[in-house]
């Protein structure tokens, strides 16, 4: 193959996970590139189905610590952040970090949570830093949140406002293995437990050192201008009632910088652009009722755009 | 097991080159029962000599080199009796050729030689080989010319001895069996299917099931009998009809007939030769006029008023010769040489003969009404004059006096009673134009002129074919004037005399020939007047002048010559009753007359008109070739543009990877392989990959992509990639 190149470092990351998932290249390449870009994953999905067991082998392959947060009706904002407590012997409050203070965090079921601890978390998300009893505490780096939602069960959830939704660079869905990789599965799972073996592949300051060199990917003007003219199809498109914002523009833009490092280039193709569109504009684009009723969802929507906008084959400034 | 797919494609396409050669024998078949073409076998032999050339892809010149040595071959096989290598008979046949492509050129079909239509017929069959092999090889589709096929026998079927119902079924299997080994190399092709024998096997097995159980099917099933009467009886029996028709009355001849009793419909050209005659000016000759109209037609009454003269008399001495003494006349003497004979005499101008003389005449009658003279013997039998001599004034008439005539005096109420003469129930409709025509002239002179010039309006046309007949209830002239407006010389004639009589002013029509063309008979210059220049116009009678002819007919110019005594008085006021054109037309007419007695206008204009026809013909042939070369050009240009490209880049220096990728992308698009608005460059270039079986377009959309994503200055990589990017060019161009 002519283009087939990789990025060594992330590729071992990749090989690593793929230990322990099978067959779920895709989800690790996305998780890769929400934590190049700095991101969040939104993963949509049934319990069962390997997301744990992802965000765990990628934390143990970037020799990250990992935290999951399961969450309950009940739980507390400051069951998420930490919380503050009086040492009788010091005669003074020492701050219990909670689980949120970690690199890697897996955040079960959010929508089963009340809306005052989802935004606790939502804000850590977009802050990058807590604030517990007046004292803003920055969070360590990198800091990723892998947050499921389960899609069947609507009892007694909250499900997150659409403008929430925004926080998350990248929604996703794992879906079930085939069924040759789920007899693979069994097979594992009857010989190994092969996720306490990972050993770490990278640093987490190697890891640091690639955030930035994703940051550093060219995107040309021309890229820049397809970019904005999706997202501007978006806002005009006659079954959207609300478009992609600037900071989805942003968002595509990071992601695809992350995806072009990740395919082992320094610069973003269109391709890489519409290979993102999907998971980066689904869930931030509200479709009309009307469309809902007809059986439009956001993905039809997207593919039509992505369809319909002319590629940039020329250079946009010569 | 798996076939390699250029084996199974080579035997396909032997069987389906096989199939189009036997399609094509079902269509020579029938050419060998139903017409006198022998030896059909050399044809057969040619398609597959053709074929084979095809089928091995030999050079295009290679091909055509030995195509036509068998043409030739074939061509003094069948048509020569001298031997093969005594080349004399390839001269003969080169003469023979372009003899041939003079009568092609002139639409003599039926002039031309065996041997050539041989060769034409080669050169058909040579095509349509061209064309099985297009169908076959390139197109993947040989539906139409199986339909083409089978619509050809059924009509050979149906309207010729010809039985074709054997070969319907033979061209059924075929068809069929071609339609499906096509459809299944179209999918090979497309899908880029790599086949096992099994599947192979599988569909050639559905496709003979199918053929055979369609074939059995159609043979056994009942069949519907007719659903309509046979058209054959019905088709031939109308033809028949139409011929008819066409013999008796439809398309008649040019030339003198003495029936005018029914006027209309086309008339076919008739070049024979009437008479000669060596008058020292042209004019039109007259054999009679007739005065009552019959709203079909004109007829005359029986004249029994005439009086007798003898050969060679001078007229001068009867009363018959009355020449005003406002006409001015020039004396002149003509032969008469007659080709037709007949027993009327032709003479110039009515009341202006002086003396006829045939060297075997004897009497002659004269029937004033009429204006026709009769050559008869002594015992009252008509005679047939084979040449004779005559002389006669050629007058010259002065509008001034013609002016002077506004209304019919006291002495001619017969005349006026006979010569203003309509049917009853003609249209009102004529007598409403003919009133508007002359509304504002005051004298008959310009009265008539105004009658005369209507006729010369862009809505009428000369026309003798597609001239229709007018219907049972409907007046010859109304039609003409109102629906029509296309004919020849009876209905301009006939419709201006209708129109003179409904203005009230006596006219009559007169029938003869034009002047003819210049000749050289007897070593003498003569006037040729063939059947083709019989004609007919009209007269206006004018008290105290006589009888003045006018021309109505478009594209005739008459032979009276009109002067003005009042000239220098009369400029103004002639100026603003003629038309500019027309009176340019009269001055030509008259200088040429004055300056040149003897010229004949006719011809000149002919000639002129000729040699005109000969540059709009060789200007459109010119414009027509350019266009087809342009339009051929321009649907060809995926054909030719990329090695134009190729010659321009090979010549170029410098960087310029980037508009060359695009050129490649303008050109893909050409050659069907467009790239949707939103898809990558990258995708596509895999697309054109698997279409083309490389991977160069691969490989330059990497290097493009470098160049606009990345912005990486272009820097020597032409030199790199030249090799693939004109690969790719000549792909899609073949």
């Amino acid at each position: 193959m002519i283009y087939k190149q990789v990025n060594q470092k992330l590729e071992k990351i990749l090989g690593n996970i793929e230990k322990v998932i099978i067959g779920k290249r895709d989800i690790a390449e996305l998780s890769i590139v929400a934590l190049l870009s700095g991101g969040h994953v939104l993963l949509e999905d049934v319990p069962g189905v390997g997301k744990t067991v992802m965000v765990r082998a990628l934390a143990r392959s970037i020799g990250a610590n990992f935290k999951r947060i399961q969450f309950t009706p009940d739980l507390l904002p400051s069951d998420v952040t930490g919380v503050s407590i009086f040492n009788p012997k010091e005669q003074e409050f020492i701050f219990r970090p909670g689980p949120i203070m970690g690199h890697i965090i897996l955040a079960d079921e959010i929508n089963r949570t009340s809306p005052k601890t989802q935004s606790a978390l939502l804000e850590a998300m977009e802050e990058a830093s807590v604030t517990v009893d007046g004292v803003t505490r920055g969070l360590e780096k990198p800091f990723f949140v892998m947050a499921t939602q389960n899609p069947i069960e609507y009892e007694g959830t909250y499900p997150l406002p659409e403008a929430q939704l925004d926080r998350f660079l990248l929604k996703m869905k794992m879906g079930y293995p085939g069924v040759d990789e789920e007899i693979e599965v069994l097979h594992r799972a009857q010989y190994a437990a092969p996720l306490e073996e990972l050993e770490s592949v990278i640093t987490l300051e190697e890891l640091i050192a690639l955030q930035e060199e994703a940051k550093a990917v060219i995107v040309d003007d021309t890229i820049k201008r397809y970019i904005v003219n999706l997202a501007n199809r978006s806002r005009t498109h006659e079954r959207v009632y609300l478009g992609v914002s600037p900071r989805g523009s942003i968002a595509l833009m990071k992601a695809a910088q992350a995806y072009a490092l990740l395919q082992g280039r320094d610069y973003v193709l269109p391709d890489d652009v519409q290979y993102l569109v999907p998971f980066v504009f689904a869930h931030r684009l509200i479709l009309k009722p009307e469309a809902n009723y007809e059986g439009v969802d956001a993905g039809m929507v997207i593919h039509e755009i992505v369809a319909t906008i002319q590629v940039p084959v020329k250079r946009a400034v010569t | 097991m798996n076939v390699s797919t250029p084996l199974l494609e080579k035997w396909m396409h032997v069987l389906l080159y096989t199939f189009g050669l036997l399609l094509i024998t079902e269509w020579l078949r029938p050419v060998e029962k139903l017409t006198d073409t022998g030896n059909i076998v050399v044809f057969v032999l040619f398609v597959i000599f053709s074929l084979l050339l095809h089928y091995f892809h030999f050079h295009w010149l290679i091909r055509c080199t030995l195509l036509s040595v068998y043409i030739m071959i074939s061509v003094q096989f069948l048509h020569s009796k001298t031997a093969l290598f005594e080349f004399s008979w390839f001269k003969g046949y080169l003469l023979d050729f372009t003899a041939n492509l003079s009568n092609i050129y002139d639409g003599k079909w039926e002039l031309l030689s065996n041997p050539f239509r041989t060769f034409l017929f080669f050169l058909l069959l040579w095509l349509v080989t061209y064309l099985i092999h297009y169908w076959v090889m390139v197109k993947q589709s040989i539906f139409f010319f199986f339909m083409l096929t089978v619509i050809f026998i059924s009509i050979l079927d149906t309207f010729t001895p010809y039985d074709g119902d054997k070969a319907m079924i033979r061209i059924i299997i075929i068809g069929f069996a071609m339609l499906g080994l096509l459809a299944l190399m179209r999918l090979s092709i497309q899908e880029q299917l790599r086949f096992s024998r099994a599947p192979i096997k599988k569909w050639i097995l559905i496709l003979t099931g199918m053929i055979v159980i369609s074939v059995l099917f159609g043979f056994g099933a009942p069949k519907f009998s007719p659903q309509w009467p046979d058209p054959v009886p019905y088709i031939t029996s109308y033809s028949d009809k139409v011929m008819k028709e066409d013999s008796s009355s439809t398309d008649k001849r040019v030339g003198y007939d003495e029936d005018d009793s029914e006027l209309g419909g086309s008339i076919e050209p008739d070049s024979s030769i009437v008479f000669y005659n060596n008058a020292p000016a042209g004019h039109y000759w007259k054999v009679e006029n007739k005065d009552v109209y019959t709203g079909k037609g004109w007829v005359s009454l029986e004249g029994i008023d005439f009086f007798t003269f003898s050969n060679g008399q001078e007229m001068t001495s009867l009363n018959t010769y009355d020449i005003p003494e406002v006409v001015k006349a020039d004396e002149m003497s003509a032969r008469v040489s007659m080709m037709e004979l007949y027993s009327h005499i032709l003479h110039p101008q009515s009341g202006y003969l002086k003396k006829v003389e045939g060297k075997k005449g004897k009497e002659f009658k004269f029937y004033k009404d009429m204006d026709k003279i009769i050559s008869e013997k002594e015992d009252g039998e008509s005679l047939l004059l084979k040449e004779y001599e005559m002389t006669y004034d050629m007058p010259r008439f002065d509008m001034a006096e013609l002016r002077k005539v506004t209304e019919p005096d006291e002495t001619m109420g017969v005349l006026m009673d006979k010569n203003t003469q309509l049917p009853e129930g003609l249209p009102n409709r004529i007598y409403e134009l003919a009133s508007q025509l002359t509304i504002n002239e005051t004298n008959w002179y310009d009265k008539a002129k105004a009658i005369e010039n209507y006729f010369d309006g862009p809505d009428f046309v000369y026309s003798k074919d597609d001239v229709a007949y007018p219907g049972a209830n409907q007046d010859y002239v109304d039609q003409f004037l109102f629906e029509t407006q296309i004919g020849y010389c009876d209905n301009y004639s006939t419709a201006m005399v209708v129109l003179l009589r409904a203005a009230n002013i006596p006219a009559r029509w007169v029938k003869g020939y034009t002047e003819g063309e210049k000749s050289i008979y007897k070593g003498e210059s003569v006037y040729k007047v063939t059947n083709n220049n019989a004609h007919s116009w009209v007269e206006v009678y004018f008290s105290g002048i006589g009888w003045i002819p006018f021309e109505p007919t478009k594209g005739f110019t008459g032979e009276v010559e009109f002067y003005n005594s009042d000239l220098k008085q009369d400029d103004i006021k002639n100026s603003e009753t003629d038309t500019p054109a027309n009176a340019e037309q009269k001055k030509m007419e008259t200088s040429e007359r004055h300056d040149t007695p003897d010229k004949d206008t006719l011809a000149s204009r002919d000639r002129f008109v000729g040699s005109q026809e000969g540059i709009v013909k060789w200007t459109s042939i010119t414009l027509i070739s350019l266009l087809m070369l342009v339009t051929i050009g321009y649907f060809s240009r995926r054909k030719w543009i990329p090695h134009l490209q190729i010659l321009r880049y090979k010549k170029k220096s410098g960087s310029h990877f980037t508009t060359a990728y695009l050129l490649l992308l303008k050109q893909l698009k050409r050659a069907g392989l467009a790239r949707p608005e939103g898809q990558t460059l990258r995708e596509y270039a895999a697309y054109v990959d698997a279409v083309y079986g490389t991977d160069e377009m691969q490989k330059l959309t990497a290097r493009y992509e470098l160049i606009i994503y990345r912005g990486d200055v272009e820097n020597g990589e032409w030199e790199h990639l030249q090799i693939g990017w004109e690969s790719l060019m000549k792909k899609t161009s073949s």
